[in-house]
């Protein structure tokens, strides 16, 4: 420490000791005077004076005693700490001594600040802290879009040359990875059971950057094919599967019935990709709990047109993101003149990798803290108000000591400290509340925001409700700190002291009770757009039953033939079809909200076809339309008799129909899906009604049914199904009774994706229902704040108008008289405010627009509805007031003045 | 008694710091001594003096502790610190300075 520093921390250290030992300092400070004193008297005595005039001379030569105490005391400098305790002391009996002010004031702040640091709590989990993985920042996918088929371009990987040739060619990126997903049965203690898996280079967990926490990642030895039985696993497939044991490395995993060793355990919190990761992934994969070498052939390397995979990849340290994205943009402008000239139009994509996880969660999150945000500012409107009528309670006081020379700037400084002590307080409360919020939040938790249970109040947390404490109590502390201490002390003194200057308070008070009603009505406004778009959404027609029971079988590579698969089902369907209670089975590749999708080319007879035309195409059994109640508007279903080798057939939709064959009928039109021009055609044999498929919210497409038996299962990407199942049985009846089933025909299957139909409605709905409830629930607290304010403000009125009132009702004025002099005064903040915030609502719904649904942001019911439910709850928080106003006694009224 | 000349604050810290290089005193003594050493022109009011000696103290120019006096009373004596004695050296010059200025104007005009 140089000499300065060490000057700076004795003098704070000395500062500190004589401040709390002010007692005894001062006790030494008498000490040394009296010496002094006293040596100066022994002195005059032995100069000659007698010891009276030795003593008088001895104090006259002193000069003034107590200034000079008064000046030592200064040149310790504590003074600003004796002041600072001396204002804490008084504005710790205040608190006390107005205690329904202190209590009603803390609560408000409480829950404005609970309500944002519970929601920041969440926004850390989600959106600042890292994901597990080593600089996720500098992580990137790579994706190959093709226009062609106007599909999104997440949803195109590299082919496998393609991105071997990127890999080679690129210079951005320090390390890349292709992997492809798929599920496995996986087979152990006598039950079989689906895991989400990856197949995986053996660049992934370096282009990660994650080390598995036991045994080894993959190496090129790996990739060979005949080595690559190999594979390592997550933390929980260790745990729930293999017991945890710690000779787990070397066991074996049996996956669709071939053996893999254990190499390795992956830490606990990495399950890459999760569903989140990729929003065009396998639907099937919730979390990845095994990963497996891809150990790709020669052939499937130099394979430039098949993709199932996807490519992450690391920027080198510098290289931006929009770098990256041009060097691609080049290399990608060569590969693609390798590609089959009917297919050309790759390019490239790069995305961040943090993006795709939380590209859809961000609005949410800013959405919510925008709300919180308001309540927070309407709490602040509120405890400003209880500040602004307890100063002018107590102008009197701060009158009195004005005049006794109080300077201004030290009764700023005792208001803003009692602030500070009252927001203080409000954090402790609202931190608690901040907990009991959190927990009520994660039990909404939807389940598609990633990370959203990580959600803690941690030491950033509880950083940011400290800032967000100071921040309210300069918010609602500076006004009436202002207000209060602006004092003329000449008018102050001709009102005999009795009272305060109240003019220009009232209209800051009725300003802060106006700018709270608009940021209410912004806030209702909100609220009701989203509560439309939440009721249209679950008043959308589905097209299906809500009480069937679906669940999925996805084959292994026994089933390597379209004739064993056929087999599977049509033996599962006649098992299940025999339990008494069950009134419709069927089958069906891809299910309705499912998260997965089969698209195929399409060519309509008399349609001007576009090149790279596709469809949804589903392959159904003969019951599946009638097990899902999805009805037939026309012609007939498919049927058994529609097996492979007969006619081929098909169904269509109505939004198929709309599109293809506006004019004229649909029944005995043909058309082809997926062999492009030269495959067979189908002949169109019924009509069914539209049913949502991706999404409630999205408008039904074009699909087509296809006879189950008559579809050529596509040997590397087909391996599974859904069944069906409508009956009169509980649910968890006809769950057993389709695992039976299942292990009965082959028990190294596993029966996984369990659902009631409404039960996928429900998870689909569930980010809505999440953010419509957060958005109510705030919106109602907020709407009681502010009526909590608007009542206050106006029973405050009423008292300080008594003398007022009273004068009316003794000249004759009628209490119905002075209950509409007050309901105007509420009604007229009500309108101003009114008006101000539905021109604010105007503005700032454009921003919701991605929120909405079925309901336009400018939407008329909404925008008439939150005025009329206003002027409801102001009239209800004015009654009390007025009544109280009517109720005054003339003659009491006139005395009290 | 001889007339005495009232002194500027400044003017106190620096004879302080001056008298107490010599040796540790305390506060009637030090008055006592820049009395003496000036033949009682300079006299130093206490209602200056111990506030001076609390800031310095303060400033951490010098240092006190509570000892036995000549009469066998207690009283608290200051000394000067090592920093103190920088100090005084750089008060020192820079009087000098200011008084050959202040002598050069006196005697130019």
């Amino acid at each position: 420490m140089n000499g300065v520093d060490m000057r700076l921390f004795q003098s704070l250290r000395r500062r500190l000791l004589s401040f709390w030992e002010n007692d005894a300092s001062n006790v030494q400070l008498s000490e040394e005077l009296q010496f002094h004193l006293e040596r100066q008297t022994e002195a005059n005595i032995a100069s000659g004076m007698s010891p009276e005039e030795a003593r008088s001379a001895a104090k006259a030569s002193f000069g003034n005693l107590p200034t000079a105490i008064e000046e030592c005391y200064e040149a310790r400098g504590v003074a600003w700490l004796g002041d600072l305790a001396q204002d804490l002391r008084y504005g710790l009996r205040a608190m006390v001594k107005y205690r329904s002010f202190t209590v009603v004031t803390v609560f408000t702040l409480a829950l404005g600040i609970g309500a944002c640091t519970a929601i920041f709590s969440l926004v850390n989990a989600v959106l600042i802290q890292s994901l597990p993985y080593g600089e996720p920042d500098r992580l990137v996918y790579a994706f190959t879009p093709n226009p062609l088929w106007n599909l999104p371009a997440e949803v195109f990987g590299p082919s496998n040359a393609d991105f071997v040739d990127l890999k080679k060619q690129s210079k951005s990126f320090s390390a890349t990875t292709l992997f492809a997903q798929t599920t496995y049965n996986l087979a152990g203690n006598g039950r079989a059971e689906r895991v989400g898996a990856a197949k995986v280079d053996a660049d992934f967990l370096r282009t990660l950057e994650v080390a598995p926490e036991l045994g080894r990642g993959f190496d090129h030895r790996d990739e060979q094919p005949g080595n690559d039985h190999v594979a390592v696993i997550s933390h929980a497939l260790w745990l729930t599967v293999l017991g945890g044991r710690a000779d787990v490395l070397g066991s074996t995993l049996s996956l669709d019935g071939f053996f893999y060793q254990v190499i390795g355990v992956m830490p606990e919190e990495f399950a890459y990709p999760q569903k989140r990761d990729l929003a065009y992934g396998n639907g099937h994969v919730e979390t990845t709990d095994v990963w497996v070498p891809s150990a790709l052939t020669p052939q499937q390397k130099a394979d430039r047109e098949a993709s199932n995979g996807f490519a992450v990849a690391r920027l080198r340290p510098g290289v931006t993101v929009r770098e990256a994205q041009a060097e691609m943009d080049t290399i990608m402008s060569h590969l693609n003149l390798l590609h089959n000239p009917d297919t050309r139009g790759w390019g490239a994509f790069v995305k961040p990798l943090r993006d795709s996880a939380l590209g859809q969660v961000r609005p949410l999150m800013w959405l919510l803290m925008g709300t919180v945000g308001f309540v927070l500012l309407i709490a602040c409107g509120n405890a400003a108000n209880l500040l602004l009528a307890r100063a002018a309670a107590r102008s009197h006081e701060l009158g009195v000591r004005a005049t006794l020379g109080a300077r201004r700037s030290r009764l700023l400084r005792q208001m803003l400290t009692e602030s500070l002590m009252l927001s203080a307080a409000a954090e402790t409360v609202g931190v608690g509340l901040a907990w009991l919020f959190l927990h009520a939040l994660l039990k909404l938790n939807p389940g598609d925001i990633p990370r959203m249970d990580d959600a803690r109040i941690d030491l950033r947390v509880m950083g940011f409700a400290v800032f967000v404490t100071m921040l309210t109590s300069v918010l609602f502390g500076m006004l009436p700190s202002l207000s209060a201490t602006r004092i003329n002390l000449v008018e102050f003194l001709k009102s005999s002291g009795m009272r305060g200057v109240a003019g220009d308070r009232k209209r800051v008070r009725h300003g802060l009770a106006v700018a709270q009603i608009a940021l209410l009505v912004v806030l209702l406004t909100g609220t009701g757009l989203l509560l439309r778009s939440y009721a249209n959404v679950l008043s959308v027609p589905t097209g299906f039953s809500a009480t069937t029971v679906t669940a999925s079988v996805q084959m292994s590579s026994q089933y390597g033939n379209a004739h064993k698969r056929r087999a599977f089902f049509g033996s599962l369907i006649e098992r299940i079809n025999s339990i008494p209670g069950v009134q419709a089975v069927g089958v069906v590749n891809e299910l309705p909200l499912s998260n997965s999708e089969t698209l195929a080319s399409l060519f309509v007879e008399g349609y001007p076809n576009t090149k790279q035309q596709l469809v949804e195409e589903r392959g159904i059994t003969q019951d599946y339309l009638s097990a899902m109640q999805t009805p037939l508007v026309q012609g007939r279903d498919i049927s058994d008799e529609d097996a492979a080798g007969n006619r081929l057939v098909a169904v269509v939709n109505q939004a198929f129909v709309k599109k293809y064959f506006a004019n004229g009928d649909a029944i005995g039109r043909r058309i082809r899906t997926g062999e492009g021009e030269s495959g067979p055609w189908a002949t169109v044999v019924g009509v069914a009604k539209d049913v949502r498929y991706m999404s409630l919210e999205a408008a039904p497409v074009p699909q087509v049914y296809r006879s189950f038996w008559q579809v050529e299962w596509n040997e590397s990407n087909i391996v599974g199904a859904y069944v069906a199942v409508r009956s009169s049985l509980p649910r968890d009846a006809v769950v057993a009774e389709i695992r039976a089933a299942v292990k009965g025909i082959d028990p190294s299957l596993a029966v996984a994706d369990v659902h009631t139909m409404s039960e996928l409605v429900s998870s689909v709905t569930a980010r809505r229902r999440f953010q419509t409830t957060l958005l109510t629930v705030f919106s109602v607290t907020a709407m009681l704040l502010a009526m909590v304010g608007v009542y206050g403000l106006l029973a405050y009125s009423v008292r300080q108008r008594t003398g007022e009132i009273g004068i009316r009702l003794a000249l004759g004025s009628s209490k119905s008289g002075v209950v509409r002099l007050i309901l105007r005064e509420g009604l007229t903040l009500l309108g101003v405010g009114l008006v101000i915030g539905l021109a604010a609502a105007l503005v700032c719904t454009r921003l919701l627009t991605g929120f909405l649904y079925g309901v336009p942001a400018l939407d008329p019911a909404t925008f008439a509805l939150v005025p009329m439910l206003l002027l409801a709850v102001t009239i209800a928080a004015c009654l009390i007031p007025s009544f109280r106003a009517a109720a005054i006694d003339p003659i009491n009224a006139l005395r009290h003045e | 008694m001889t007339k005495s000349t009232e002194l500027l604050q400044g003017t106190v810290d620096l004879l302080i710091l001056k008298v107490l290089s010599l040796e540790q005193m305390h506060g009637w003594a030090i008055a006592q001594r820049i009395n003496q050493l000036s033949k009682e022109v300079l006299r130093v009011n206490q209602s200056a003096l111990y506030p001076a000696l609390h800031r310095l103290e303060h400033q951490a120019w010098i240092e006190a502790e509570w000892g036995e006096s000549e009469n066998n009373r207690r009283a608290k004596y200051y000394s000067l610190t090592k920093a103190g004695r920088a100090r005084l050296n750089e008060e020192e010059q820079s009087w000098d300075r200011l008084s050959t200025a202040v002598q050069v104007v006196l005697k130019a005009v």
